[in-house]
């Protein structure tokens, strides 16, 4: 039977997409533990039960520690739970982050509502 | 709708191009079926393609031209999962997750099998000697075929390809997190 050998070059490059693929998976339970807190945090957020949202969103920001968007629901979770040093870290984060413009305006609405 | 030659598109994916041909020659190899010649990649059109002699059973066709389908859907779903929710979900991506979604969307819009994978499973059922209960169920699979690869006219691969690699991921996770 005719086999037609496969060059090594190409040999390499499965093996190197392969070993990729390993990489990825490693890499998905955390990634999706994350992302489902996130949802559940806001779900949470929504029936403002804000302690357990923070509890959610803290498990998002432990993964993917340089995501704004995760950073900012904490600090507005935390702040509305009445977690002082958590929305206090929290701002102290996001005060030297470029934030986008909707981001800025739900905090300052928030921080403006303050009595 | 704007055009850009396929060989162009296939330089900018050609993991896929690579990772499909393989997943063809490799099929190939576990029905024992002789390999006469294998283009990995190349720019032209097409942009890779395996040679094979005809396989004795209808079933070693139908996996030799539906295979790539079935290993770069996988892989690239794979490769790209964890560096996509980071990018969509929370717009935290570094540059190996976008590395990632590339190499993810380049072997996942390559899965659809072309109208030549279609011919050639087409003329494996054609010949004399083949029930016609597999023919029935092998026809709307070339349909599909067929179909899928006029769509590329309107990007269906690309389309198909960050389906698997990013909408796929979001979907999961907003299904998990729903029912749990």
């Amino acid at each position: 039977m005719a086999r037609q050998p496969i060059p090594i070059g190409i040999k390499l490059a499965g093996v190197a997409i392969v070993l990729l693929m390993l990489f990825a998976l490693i890499r998905i339970p955390s990634s999706i533990s994350a992302a489902i807190a996130f949802e559940r945090g806001e779900r949470s957020e929504q029936k403002l039960q804000f302690a357990k949202a923070e509890n959610e969103y803290q498990k998002s920001v432990q993964a993917f520690p340089t995501s704004d968007l995760a950073h900012t629901r904490l600090f507005v979770t935390a702040y509305r739970a009445r977690d002082g040093g958590t929305a206090r870290r929290e701002f102290e984060y996001l005060r030297g982050h470029q934030l986008d413009a909707k981001l800025v305006g739900e905090i300052s609405a928030l921080l403006g509502s303050r009595h | 709708m704007f055009f850009i030659p396929g060989p162009l598109i296939a330089l900018a994916t050609f993991p896929g191009v690579i990772v499909h041909e393989l997943a063809h020659q490799l099929f190939c190899r576990w029905f024992r079926v002789p390999v006469l010649k294998v283009c990995y990649f190349r720019v032209g059109n097409p942009a890779g393609f395996v040679i094979h002699e005809p396989p004795t059973k209808t079933y070693q066709s139908l996996f030799i031209s539906i295979g790539p389908f079935l290993i770069n859907t996988i892989m690239g779903a794979l490769i790209a999962f964890p560096a996509a929710l980071p990018v969509i979900k929370f717009g935290a991506g570094d540059l190996l997750d976008y590395f990632l979604i590339w190499l993810g969307v380049s072997i996942a819009m390559h899965a659809i099998p072309s109208t030549g994978d279609a011919k050639s499973l087409w003329q494996s059922v054609k010949g004399p000697g083949v029930s016609s209960v597999v023919r029935f169920i092998v026809a709307p699979v070339v349909g599909i075929i067929y179909l899928a690869a006029f769509g590329r006219v309107f990007w269906l691969d690309l389309i198909y390809g960050i389906g698997v690699a990013v909408g796929l991921p979001t979907l999961l996770v907003a299904i998990y997190s729903a029912l749990g």
